[in-house]
């Protein structure tokens, strides 16, 4: 290494194109700025803490083909037969998979998962079963109108809520998740008929009940479960939060286009 | 640093004072005679010495600049070790001229540069013996490319420390450019004044302990006479002083204090 | 002007905000364009731009300094690794694309020319029928000048994202890749909000969020047409992403009974896995969030009992110079993700009050340098010389593009290719070079300049015609009575005898 350029400037003419490598850039933290005072990112959420491998628990309850084949149990722990198996080829292969994320049960992924999505303006609520849920849903709703996705995992929830089929009269839109990424407090979710767009999108309240097995560590893990999905959906979504704008003099501003609120009922864990 | 291991310290080093020196400012480069002949080194100056060809390279220019690129790399590569003054200087020696050339040269720029010093980086590494003392408070101007074509930020640092009774206020932007960018200094002259005028604010708002910093430092001469021109211009008191001048007068036998005119801390 | 009776409920009333900036910010890119040194020295002086420079300021003061954190930094790798990937086989990734797109019941559209894309939508929104358009922010449709070219069909265009909808008030062009109304205050967003509603409103950002909210919500319900960005689009399954944080996006692809994403080439990705990786960077460049709120992913239009989404699926693939671009030795700039950061980070784009003032579709450092090699007007290739060099650009950058290489080397292209104009200036450069590469004719110029600051003085000097006139605007010139000291001194300092010509000067300890 040169002299001249001691705090982690490569060597003239390295490899990499245009620049070298370290010059400037502080990669890889072994430049002379990676060591010095950071004062941006140490509050920041590792985004990119997903593991390559898929969490043993997280990869329950996500079937192979969960749009055709919505999850089956009503425990709030369904389990697809074909889980693993999906999911072993894209996710092994997922480039996003070096940093792991500190491993750890459900319970320690629902509550990183909690604190992910409060700090983006979500609320978590814990529920130990579908009945406390469906509970927890109700509590929310009240006698206000509901547009919800026909899913296995509402089936006990919806009762007793009053629905509507357009999301444009709804006051709340009710959905679950295929996955949840607890580093980031994201929501994977997938279109189809029983699932429309509009749902979590339209109503100005989104709640989603997730069962707590869905959880996975970080976000690129939620990526790989919608990846796993054959068909490919029409429609994908991922969701972090409340819908927000930084467009006025970058204020961060609460409640957009989307729903203003996001309420997630964890189930189980 | 694999350039000079510990047993191989250069003894002799070519000191690069780039051409800043010859025509408006002489004071770094002479200051840096002073420090690095107080560490123990003998110090040759070669006097073929022009220019890096930075302002050429930058204005678009870029076979006239290596022109003198190569100039540059047959003028200093017999030495064991080039220190330069400028951070902005040894960046273009260090990043652009292998970059550029072809040929040989590149070849010849590589090897060169890998022996080619920033001067707070040196002294740094190879002047740790110097007995500093300076009662004063400064802030410090982490130039362009000494910051990120050199990724130096420790080294000033660490350096100021080891100067007895001096005292570093850090200022909120110290990694903003100063305006100059050379030939983009007359281009623009306006916009080259607004960014200097953010750092003049910033100066003025910078304090540590209570304490208000008295001089501006900084390892690139065109970049601190820029802002204090421009304070000049506007009537505002700025005094700047280059890091090679602050460590000559805080030598045994230097003032130990800075000279409202620093300029001539070392020419003695 | 008279406008058609206005199909959007967002619109109404738009006649009624005044217009308040200056001609270069102007919805149309002008053709005619003054020189940049004379617009940048305006921009410069607006007190507007003072403001929203510091609040950007405050942004990269707070996310810049200190470099890449971990993980971040080994996220920016993988990026890097990815976007170089699909550049270096761009044509085999977009024919995957195409396939998967077509499979899945989207029409793809390939586009030469900016104008080739334009009539691609014109001719879609004419086959809809389509009266009205709801827009979510991209900047390859202001690239084509889309919304103009619908409006002469007697089309209407609502602009859906916050930012651009304040911008599209005032006919302003979006001043940042990711922030359209950065150069505007909340006071400024009020005036425009309030001519527009008739009537005082609440001025803080909340208030005024709320307001463009219940304005836009009633559009997205009526728009026959939805026309996005695309901000990765993946080869492996045809799926189009987009990211926002307003959801806008999401009501415009789900709402509207078409949906046409209009993507430059190099938007496609190979992988879904590599989101991953890409949008936690994107997120973190753009904004320091963990991720944006929303990330949509499109595979081809509704499918047999669905309920909502859209009918028709168009894709509309720009190329406009960017395979020359690909096979060029700038290739490296397409790898870019359009987050932002070089803007936020760059002192020049900072003081000139945001992207307006540089003429082009993209400003700032990424503007400077794809703007000249689009070459969408001639005046963009002086873009590269309205920068200090400072490198700030390259620092923040996520994907790791040397923009500051590149605005070093287009300048060396640009001046090659000098107009006769410039020829005088190469030649004087050319004798610099010759001049001081012999050791005669540098101590010669250094002489030169002694003398002559000796019989000038400094003020006499600052009037007369040259580059120092130049430097005088706002500087006092330097003192160059110091040139020739070093030497002087050196030779003063030396301990006997001249020596031969080329000895080194020395000083002992
Ligand atoms: S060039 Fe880099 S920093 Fe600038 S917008 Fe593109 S990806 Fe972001």
């Amino acid at each position: 290494m040169s002299p001249a350029g001691r705090d982690g400037a490569a060597e003239p003419g390295g490899d990499a194109p245009g620049r070298p490598g370290g010059v400037g850039s502080g990669a890889g933290g072994a430049g002379d700025r990676g060591g010095a005072v950071r004062t941006s990112g140490t509050g920041a959420v590792d985004p990119g803490g997903a593991s390559g491998r898929v969490n043993a628990d997280g990869a329950r309850g996500l079937s192979g083909d969960v749009a055709a084949a919505p999850v089956s149990g009503d425990a709030g722990g369904g389990h697809g037969a074909a889980a693993g198996d999906a999911l072993a080829g894209p996710a092994a292969a997922d480039p996003g998979g070096a940093a792991t994320a500190a491993g750890g049960g459900a319970g320690n992924l629902a509550d990183r998962f909690a604190a992910a999505l409060e700090a983006v303006g979500g609320r978590v609520h814990r529920a130990a079963d579908p009945a406390e849920a469906a509970e927890r849903v109700r509590g929310l709703c009240g006698e206000r109108p509901v547009a919800a996705d026909r899913d296995e995992v509402l089936a006990g929830v919806v009762s007793g809520l009053v629905l509507v089929d357009d999301p444009w009269a709804a006051e709340f839109g009710l959905t679950t998740a295929l996955a949840a990424a607890a580093d980031t407090g994201t929501l994977a979710l997938a279109y189809d008929r029983d699932h429309p767009r509009g749902t979590s999108l339209v109503p100005p309240v989104h709640i989603a009940v997730v069962p707590a097995d869905r959880l996975v560590p970080g976000y690129a893990d939620a990526v790989a479960r919608l990846a796993a999905l054959r068909p490919v959906p029409s429609g994908m979504q991922m969701i972090s939060g409340p819908s927000s704008s930084g467009d006025i003099e970058m204020e961060l501003v609460r409640g957009m286009h989307g729903p203003l609120a996001l309420h997630v009922v964890l189930v189980g864990g | 640093m694999s350039g000079a291991g510990e047993d191989a310290a250069p003894r002799t080093v070519a000191l690069f004072a780039s051409c800043a020196a010859d025509l408006a400012a002489p004071g770094p480069a002479l200051a840096a005679l002073r420090v690095l002949a107080a560490a123990g080194l003998r110090v040759e100056v070669p006097e073929a010495q022009t220019c890096c060809g930075q302002v050429g390279l930058n204005s678009g220019h870029r076979e006239p600049a290596k022109r003198l690129m190569r100039r540059w790399i047959e003028v200093f590569e017999p030495y064991d070790a080039v220190v330069g003054v400028s951070g902005s200087c040894v960046a273009t020696v260090f990043h652009q001229f292998a970059r550029v050339l072809d040929g040989e040269w590149r070849g010849r720029a590589e090897r060169v540069a890998a022996r080619t010093w920033e001067f707070t980086r040196f002294v740094h590494d190879r002047a740790d013996g110097l007995d500093l003392e300076l009662d004063t408070c400064v802030t410090w101007h982490d130039s362009c490319h000494m910051l990120r074509s050199l990724g130096e930020k420790s080294a000033p640092r660490q350096v100021l420390g080891r100067v007895r009774g001096l005292t570093l206020a850090e200022a909120a932007d110290n990694e903003v450019c100063c305006g100059f960018g050379g030939t983009f200094a007359l281009k623009y002259p306006e916009l080259s004044c607004a960014m200097a005028d953010g750092k003049l604010d910033d100066f003025a708002a910078t304090r540590s302990g209570g304490r208000t910093p008295e001089q501006v430092v900084s390892a690139d001469a065109t970049c601190l006479l820029h802002l204090s021109l421009r304070a000049q211009a506007r009537g505002l008191p700025l005094r700047t002083v280059h890091i090679a001048e602050l460590l000559a007068a805080a030598l045994p036998g230097g003032p130990r204090s800075l000279p409202a005119d620093a300029r001539d801390g070392a020419a003695t | 002007m008279s406008r058609a009776p206005h199909e959007s409920a967002a619109l109404t009333g738009r006649e009624r905000v005044p217009l308040t900036r200056p001609g270069w910010a102007a919805g149309e890119r002008q053709e005619h364009r003054r020189p940049l040194p004379l617009v940048a020295a305006e921009a410069v002086a607006r007190p507007e731009a003072r403001r929203s420079g510091a609040r950007l300021a405050d942004r990269s003061r707070d996310w810049h300094r200190g470099g890449w954190p971990e993980p971040m930094a080994g996220l920016r790798e993988r990026a890097a690794a990815i976007r170089r990937e699909t550049l270096a086989d761009l044509e085999g990734y977009l024919a995957a694309l195409t396939e998967r797109i077509t499979e899945h019941g989207g029409t793809v559209h390939r586009a030469a020319t900016a104008a080739d894309a334009a009539a691609a939508v014109r001719r879609i929104a004419a086959g809809a029928g389509a009266r009205l358009v709801v827009k979510s922010k991209s900047m390859v449709t202001e690239e084509i000048e889309l919304n103009r070219a619908l409006e002469a069909d007697g089309v209407e265009v609502v602009e859906t994202d916050l930012g651009e909808y304040i911008v599209q008030l005032g006919d302003e062009r979006p001043s940042h890749i990711i922030a359209p109304a950065v150069h505007l205050g909340r006071e400024d967003v009020a005036d425009r909000f309030e001519a527009l509603a008739g009537r005082r409103l609440d001025r803080d950002a909340a208030a005024l969020a709320s307001f463009a909210r219940g304005r836009l919500r009633e559009d997205f319900r009526r728009a026959d047409m939805g026309v996005t960005g695309v901000n990765f689009a993946v080869a492996e399954t045809g799926t189009l992403v987009t990211v926002t944080n307003e959801g806008n996006a999401r009501m415009v692809t789900s709402q509207p009974r078409v949906h046409v994403a209009v993507m430059t080439l190099e938007k496609v990705i190979p992988r879904m896995a590599d989101l991953g990786t890409l949008i936690p960077l994107l997120s973190y460049a753009g904004t320091r969030q963990p991720v944006t709120v929303y990330q949509s992913m499109v595979t081809g239009p509704r499918r047999e009992g669905e309920t909502d989404g859209p009918e028709e699926l168009h894709v509309v693939i720009l190329d406009n110079g960017r395979s020359r671009i690909a096979r060029g030795k700038y290739a490296e700039v397409l790898a870019c993700i359009r987050c932002g950061a070089c803007q936020t980070a760059c002192p020049v784009f900072r003081t000139l009050g945001g992207g307006h003032a540089y003429g082009a579709t993209y400003g700032g450092p990424i503007g400077a340098v794809l703007s000249p090699l689009l070459g969408e007007h001639p005046a963009d290739a002086g873009l590269p010389f309205l920068s200090s060099l400072c490198g700030a650009c390259g620092d923040v950058c996520p994907v790791k593009i040397p923009l500051p290489d590149m605005l070093v080397d287009l300048r060396a292209d640009h001046a090659e290719r000098a107009a006769p104009a410039a020829l005088a200036a190469r030649a004087g450069w050319r004798a610099w070079a010759a001049a001081w590469s012999s050791g005669r004719g540098y101590a010669l110029s250094v002489a030169a300049a002694r003398l002559g600051s000796r019989l000038l003085p400094r003020r006499l000097l600052a009037a007369l015609p040259g580059p120092q006139r130049r430097w005088a605007r706002g500087r006092t010139l330097p003192d160059l009575r110091e040139a020739g000291r070093f030497r002087r001194t050196l030779r003063a300092l030396r301990p006997r005898r001249e020596g031969p010509a080329d000895r080194p000067e020395e000083v002992g300890p």
